[in-house]
């Protein structure tokens, strides 16, 4: 009978650290539920014309200013900078990763890349969040030449060595002189990096619950996408007609690719940069660009035989071109996911499952 | 009490499973390893690498390009810099690998010659980087001469791959060495290094000939010329525009033209060729609106290669087809014995330089030779050789070519064209040659190609000869001959 008694507590022990098992199931904080936006004080576009400068020292050392690596500050001692939107983007499918895309729902709105240093955002900003940031002591800057929110960071990987030539006071033979003395001054990338997470979430603040009904996006035409200027960065489109080509991309012009490469983005063999995949509509071309770590960017690139909605979040890329080139295509589409491939593209998908 | 311990043990074991479920956060893991089949990658996309530069000579040195390549010119504009500069890989560890071969991406021009100042070179002992390269034991990899392809293409073409597998089982590195002089200073621009496992695949290829026709995407890289082309019939283009393409014959109205592809399941309209029907039995039997049950079927025609004002490439002048059957229609084309624009290449003709430093070149879109370089008239014996051609079982071929020949003492003794039944290769004075007559060639005082033929070549009838332009000058005078689009017909 003891036995039985210890045996009986063993098991209601068993039983209290099972239901013990971290599940991590955080209670939704009152304030979600209640849906409390942070007043609205400023837009990405007052962000950006407010504090976004063109002061690269990295990309032509000489004038300083060739604006395709930024950050500056969003000032803390101002005013409270708060901007409201809705999450765009969803890194379930891996193609994007540490970074979310906030767009302004209302006319007029811009989007904006917000860089986070945490992997798995859709979970904490899923799709649909409509969100509130105060942006007072991050950076806006840009990346390749498009908007970002993040925090300043040099990128030591990339450095210049600047030689600068001055008057200097040197000692030569216990005496003090001047004398002409070149320095070698190392200059590294400055970029918008990533946020990191505690911070992030101090300054975002996620109220209500997820609704993707709430997404506006936007209906053009590749022609239209690529006369839109910087407005249309990081915004969520749909084009319509839209097919694969079959083409690559290689400094920014389509190539011929081979028929192993007929897929989304195949191994970068350990570097890991996007690659893109052009398609057309009738009014231009344009580039998908696709991660490998993406889960489909094994899956075989569509025929042109489908045409049909692709939506994506507009991205631009120009690392290089001080001036842009008129016949290189900057623009970067991503998809979310394939479920991105709308209309047209049933076909695809059931092939896909 | 043995089976009480028992049922404590395993509850005991239960807790512990369940307690150590605890949440695992979803990481980012790269899902495709780096290929083992690559040994060393360096693409110079954004700098050098591991690479390292040594000059030897001139104050110009290999150097990271910021348009994403490495680049060495000792070309100064508007001075020439004499150099020799070397661009050394890291060590690349080939001891675990049998075979192995080296591709890079590249365009080597304006060289003096290509063939002794852009070269690589193979070391198994450089093992100082801070010591010249004189310093170690190099062996020249083999690779065929560099051609000037007189444009800057976009993107850099590739080398094809070349043999590595002399090295296997050694750690070696490989370099790419620059001579410039003070007369002419090339520039090379290189990406997209390479070393993999696996021997060197060189595809030859097809020649769009009737025996071996181009695949759809051997077309759409030699437009210009017209070719046999095979490919699958996968739809039309109506009405005609860079996107009204329809892979489908049943919503077909129209006969003006179909597509091609090399695939009827994977359509990917980058790798598909309209193809022009012209009123008669070429659209008659090809067409997707009476013929519908050619969708998918692969054919076989004949016409120019080019693109459209759609932007496709397309067929035009379609002339002759082979259908699935092996029944043909329209007009047999009459296919060239020999056919060598000298546009890009020498193609399969080869060159001797008996006298003088100069040779023939590339330039123009011609094959170009000339003893004149910066105002100095230089001695030279220069031979431009063909292939063997078969003439044994013909009769009546001509040969005909275009040129242009200026600037020489006597246009008839220093352009002159020779035929060989016994020589095989290196110097001409190997075979045996004899002159062939041609019409009298004159300066026509301005670039202007004139064509020359067709001159008979019935007196070799049955036998199997290459023929050769030879080219003189000395020191006194020395024009410039430039030909291209020579052609041997049946």
């Amino acid at each position: 009978m003891k036995n039985k008694n210890i045996i009986g507590a063993l098991f209601a022990l068993a039983i209290l650290f099972t239901g013990c098992a971290k599940t991590e199931l955080d209670p939704i904080p009152f304030s979600q539920l209640k849906g409390d936006s942070l007043a609205t004080t400023t837009t990405i576009a007052q962000l950006e014309a407010g504090f976004m400068t063109n002061i690269d020292v990295y990309t032509d050392t000489l004038s300083k200013k060739a604006g395709l690596f930024t950050a500056d500050i969003i000032p803390t001692d101002t005013t409270n900078m708060v901007i409201n939107g809705i999450v765009t983007s969803a890194d379930v499918s891996g193609n994007i990763y540490k970074y979310i895309v906030v767009q302004e729902t209302g006319l007029n709105g811009q989007a904006i890349k917000i860089s986070i240093d945490a992997g798995s955002l859709s979970g904490i900003y899923p799709l649909g969040q409509k969100v509130s940031i105060r942006c007072n002591n991050l950076y806006i800057g840009k990346y390749a030449q498009s908007p970002q929110i993040g925090i300043k960071y040099a990128n030591m990987t990339k450095i210049k060595v600047e030689t600068i030539t001055r008057i200097d006071t040197i000692h030569n033979n216990s005496t003090y002189v001047l004398d002409t003395v070149v320095y070698n001054k190392n200059i590294y990338r400055i970029e918008p990096g990533r946020i990191p997470l505690p911070i992030a979430m101090k300054a975002i603040h996620a109220y209500g619950m997820p609704d993707v009904t709430a997404i506006k996006t936007d209906t053009m035409t590749i022609a239209q996408i690529k006369a839109a200027g910087t407005s249309i960065f990081n915004k969520l489109v749909c084009i319509k007609n839209a097919f694969f080509t079959g083409n690559g991309a290689y400094s920014g012009k389509p190539i011929a690719i081979s028929a192993a490469e007929l897929i989304f983005a195949p191994s970068t063999n350990g570097v890991g940069y996007p690659q893109s995949r052009e398609i057309q509509d009738g009014t231009g071309s344009i580039f998908v660009a696709t991660s490998e770590f993406a889960n489909f960017a094994n899956k075989k690139l569509p025929s042109s035989m489908y045409k049909g909605n692709i939506t994506a979040i507009v991205g631009w890329y120009n690392d290089k071109d001080v001036s842009i080139n008129s016949s290189k295509i900057y623009h970067q589409l991503t998809l979310r996911s394939l479920n991105d491939l709308g209309k047209g593209y049933e076909g695809y998908q059931v092939g896909n499952n | 009490m043995k089976i009480d311990k028992i049922i404590v043990s395993a509850l005991l074991f239960i807790t512990m499973i369940f307690s150590a479920c605890s949440n695992l956060e979803e990481s980012m893991v790269a899902i495709n390893p780096v290929g083992d089949k690559v040994i060393i990658s360096e693409t110079f996309a954004d700098d050098l690498g591991n690479f390292t530069t040594k000059s030897v000579t001139g104050n110009q040195n290999w150097a990271y390009s910021s348009s994403g390549y490495a680049l060495m010119s000792g070309y100064v504009s508007p001075t020439n810099f004499a150099n020799e500069d070397w661009l050394i890989s890291p060590e690349i560890d080939l001891s675990n690998v049998t075979t192995a071969h080296l591709s890079f991406d590249h365009v080597a021009r304006y060289f003096g010659n290509a063939e002794t100042e852009a070269t690589i070179w193979v070391s198994e002992n450089y093992n100082n980087v801070d010591s010249l390269p004189r310093s170690a034991t190099w062996t020249q990899l083999v690779t065929s001469t560099f051609v000037d392809p007189n444009a800057w293409p976009t993107p850099l073409p590739s080398s094809g791959q070349i043999s590595l597998t002399s090295f296997a089982g050694k750690k070696i590195k490989i370099a790419f060495k620059y001579i410039s002089t003070a007369t002419k200073a090339g520039t090379w621009e290189l990406k997209n290094f390479l070393v993999e496992s696996g021997e060197a695949v060189n595809i030859a290829g097809n020649t769009g000939r009737e025996a071996a026709p181009f695949t759809v995407s051997e077309a759409i890289n030699n437009l210009g010329v017209p070719k046999y082309v095979k490919g699958y019939v996968v739809g039309y283009n109506w009405p005609i525009n860079a996107t009204s393409n329809f892979f489908s014959a049943d919503t077909c109205t129209q006969k003006a033209n179909i597509i091609i592809s090399d695939s009827y399941t994977d359509i990917y309209i980058s790798k598909c060729m309209v193809v022009q029907l012209p009123l008669g039995v070429v659209r008659d039997s090809l067409n997707l609106k009476d013929r519908k049950m050619l969708l998918g079927k692969q054919i076989t025609v004949y016409g120019n290669l080019g693109t459209s004002s759609t932007l496709l490439p397309e067929m035009s002048n379609t002339s002759y087809f082979i259908l699935p059957s092996g029944s043909t229609g329209g007009v047999k084309p009459v296919e060239p014995i020999l056919s060598e624009t000298f546009a890009t290449t020498f193609g399969s003709f080869t060159k001797q330089s008996v006298l003088g430093d100069q040779a023939w070149s590339i330039s123009f879109s011609a094959a170009t030779m000339t003893g004149y370089v910066s105002s100095v008239n230089n001695a030279n014996e220069d031979w431009l050789i063909s292939p063997q051609i078969d003439l044994t079982a013909i009769s009546t071929a001509k040969l005909s070519f275009d040129h242009a020949i200026r600037y020489c003492t006597n246009p008839v003794l220093d352009g002159t064209l020779w035929a060989s039944e016994d020589y095989v290769s290196g110097l001409p004075a190997t075979g045996t040659w004899t002159q062939i007559v041609t019409p009298t060639f004159k300066d026509p005082g301005s670039w202007t190609f004139s064509n020359i033929g067709p001159i008979s070549l019935a007196s070799y009838s049955g036998k199997k000869i290459r023929f050769a332009f030879k080219y003189l000058s000395t020191s006194t005078k020395a024009g410039t001959w430039e030909v291209k689009n020579v052609l041997v017909l049946k």
